[in-house]
């Protein structure tokens, strides 16, 4: 096993003349709460899609638990896009089965528990089930696996405040302790107290990585307030506003 | 993990035509009633002299008939939406982040669609047996008709049997050409940033105009060699060798429309 | 009782004050069982590592005793707990005493204000 769970080199993604990522250097270990804080647009999706294999860098290279993504790097995966990906005719039943079928790490019986306590009927059609609890069984399906890493793309953005309680919780009781957990969101202050460590993207560039503990201390101010500073100061350098 | 997807993606198929497929062969057990009912009112052995019957068996056909055009429209939006919505739409984030590589993907779609198809034909062809009024002496003597034209046929030296064998085999390796045409053609349509539809329309007519044009190309020499081959031998073996010759060749553009979806979703895979 | 954060300092020394607080009030009694890091961490909504850490602290200061994997219980020892809430008390003083110079009084005038502010109730 590596000590290493995720390393990007050198990390570049162009769309046409557009580039979301500009030579990205990553390393996660294991174990552990990592937020990949920054506003729209600063190529937080991009970068964890190239993790999951959605997307193929321009430059650069990716290795998780030291393999080149493929079958292996996905099969240890666990992701939650920022969208619903489920056809409409299943119930969530089916996509259990399909998980189960497809990842040796999910937790069928988990996956059911998670249901209960979250008010989620499994034998209930997709089609019939509001938009949150669709949202529910995505993250029960992300969470009831044992995965090494989970890939969360923006799991609270758009989610009223007890709902966004629930879905940290969820996340902190039922992660894989030895897994390494990146959550993608620019909401910061109500996820700060769950990381373990920061990693600040503007424009497509690392721009900070570090404990959450030192951030803290050599700051003496909370991630919050230090993320509005420097992305103001990016907003009026940017011009936007 | 082959047999996984295509267990996903026949269960889909099965909910999609659970219903189309009993429906058109039990409109053909009605024609058969109605039908018959029909011609027995006449009794003369021609059509339609009950007003009744012909009626009945005329909305009756009609129905059969729309179903059975329907039960291959089906088919093919499903083929189409299968790896559309499935593998380029929202739930590709599904899909492509399974433990399985793009080949696999794609071979449990197109694996799938010409099952599907195949299984189309297949109820067409009962239905219309169902239809069929047997009991009829002119259809009888229609029957034995064909009868004796196989057998005849299917003398040693031509062999019927391998002959619809291979006219099946074709019929197969056709579907499956048309569906990674379709396939190459939606993965080329969702390179592009906007219109992503409009472009796998385009894209369409863009292949199969570069194909057309190719085949134009190389058709002479190709016409050639076929005459050499072919033209040696007597009448019955060209007609086989000449359903392998085009086989090959449908395999061929298959192989390539195969390895273009292929390349792009595993090199050029972008999802909106 | 809920627990509470500021932005100035690391949440895992936040924890152990709010932890020693809740020794010290009796809320574990000396010698129970704590909770494990998990639970504790999932009530007050922090990551399992911050928790850690901050019970590791409160290992480091004496009032809690075990281990990671057996479980952690609260020391035995009274004079570990009374020495820490003397500690705590002094502090508490201190930061009062800090107040009152800035607003310009003196430790006699303090003396004064306790004095009176105990006569009240």
């Amino acid at each position: 096993m590596n000590e290493t769970l995720v390393s990007c080199t050198a990390l570049t993604k162009r769309y046409g003349n557009k580039t979301a990522l500009k030579g990205v250097n990553l390393e996660l270990g294991r174990g552990r709460i990592v937020g990949l804080l920054g506003p729209n647009g600063s190529g937080k999706t991009t970068l964890i899609k190239i993790l999951c294999g959605l997307l193929q860098p321009t430059e650069g290279a990716v290795l998780v638990d030291g393999q080149a993504v493929g079958p292996y790097t996905k099969s240890i995966i666990s992701y939650l896009p920022d969208r619903m990906y489920f056809a409409d005719w299943m119930k969530a039943t089916d996509l259990f089965d399909l998980f189960a079928d497809f990842y040796k790490d999910f937790d069928r019986t988990r996956a059911m528990s998670m249901c209960a306590s979250l008010g989620v009927t499994p034998s209930d059609r997709l089609k019939s089930m509001s938009k949150g609890t669709k949202e529910k069984v995505q993250l029960v399906l992300v969470m009831a696996r044992k995965a090494q890493l989970y890939l969360l793309d923006e799991p609270i953005a758009g989610v009223d405040p007890a709902a966004r309680d629930f879905i940290l919780s969820t996340i902190l009781t039922n992660y894989n302790e030895e897994g390494t957990v990146l959550i993608s969101t620019h909401l910061i202050s109500d996820i700060e107290k769950v990381l373990d460590e920061a990693v600040f993207l503007k424009e497509g560039e690392i721009t900070l990585h570090d404990t959450v503990d030192n951030i803290r201390e050599r700051e003496g101010k909370s991630v919050d307030a230090l993320f509005r500073e420097v992305f103001r100061a990016h907003n009026i350098e940017g011009g936007a506003f | 993990m082959f047999g996984k997807l295509l267990k996903y993606d026949f269960r889909s198929m099965f909910k999609q035509f659970a219903f189309i497929w009993p429906a058109a062969l039990a409109l053909a057990v009605v024609n058969h009633f109605t039908m018959n009912a029909m011609t027995t009112v006449s009794g003369d052995g021609a059509f339609g002299t009950s007003t009744v019957g012909t009626t009945t068996a005329g909305i009756a056909m009609l129905v059969y008939v729309a179903i059975l055009m329907a039960m291959f429209i089906v088919a093919l939006v499903f083929t189409i939406q299968r790896f559309y919505k499935g593998l380029l739409g929202d739930e590709g984030y599904l899909m492509h982040t399974l433990p399985v590589r793009p080949w696999q993907l794609i071979g449990s779609k197109l694996l799938c669609a010409v099952v599907t198809t195949f299984l189309s034909v297949v109820v067409a062809v009962l239905s219309i047996l169902i239809i069929f009024p047997w009991g009829r002496e002119d259809f009888q003597e229609l029957f034995n008709a064909f009868r004796y034209l196989f057998s005849h046929w299917s003398s040693e030296a031509t062999n019927a049997v391998l002959g619809i064998i291979e006219l099946l085999l074709l019929m197969l390796v056709s579907f499956a050409t048309g569906f990674l045409e379709l396939y190459l053609a939606m993965s080329i349509g969702h390179l592009f940033n906007k219109n992503r539809v409009a472009m796998s329309v385009i894209a369409f007519i863009a292949v199969n105009a570069v194909m057309t044009t190719l085949l134009n190309a190389v058709s002479p020499g190709l016409e050639h060699i076929l005459n050499n081959i072919v033209g040696n031998w007597d009448t019955i073996a060209s007609f086989h060798s000449t359903v392998w010759i085009v086989i090959a060749g449908e395999l061929v553009l298959s192989a390539i429309y195969f390895a273009g979806t292929e390349f792009i979703l595993r090199k050029k895979l972008n999802l909106e | 009782m809920d627990w509470q954060f500021t932005d100035d300092r690391p949440i895992w020394q936040q924890l152990t004050d709010q932890l020693t607080l809740r020794i010290l009030k009796g809320e574990y009694p000396p010698g129970e069982r704590l909770p494990g890091v998990r639970e504790l961490a999932a009530q007050a909504g922090v990551n399992p590592n911050t928790m850690q850490r901050a019970m590791a602290q409160l290992e480091a200061d004496g009032l809690a005793v075990g281990s990671r994997t057996a479980g952690r219980t609260v020391t035995q020892d009274i004079s570990v707990i009374e020495s820490a809430a003397r500690e705590r008390a002094r502090a508490a003083v201190s930061a009062c005493l800090k107040i009152l110079e800035e607003l310009g009084y003196s430790g006699e005038d303090a003396l004064v204000f306790v004095k009176e502010e105990l006569h009240h109730e």
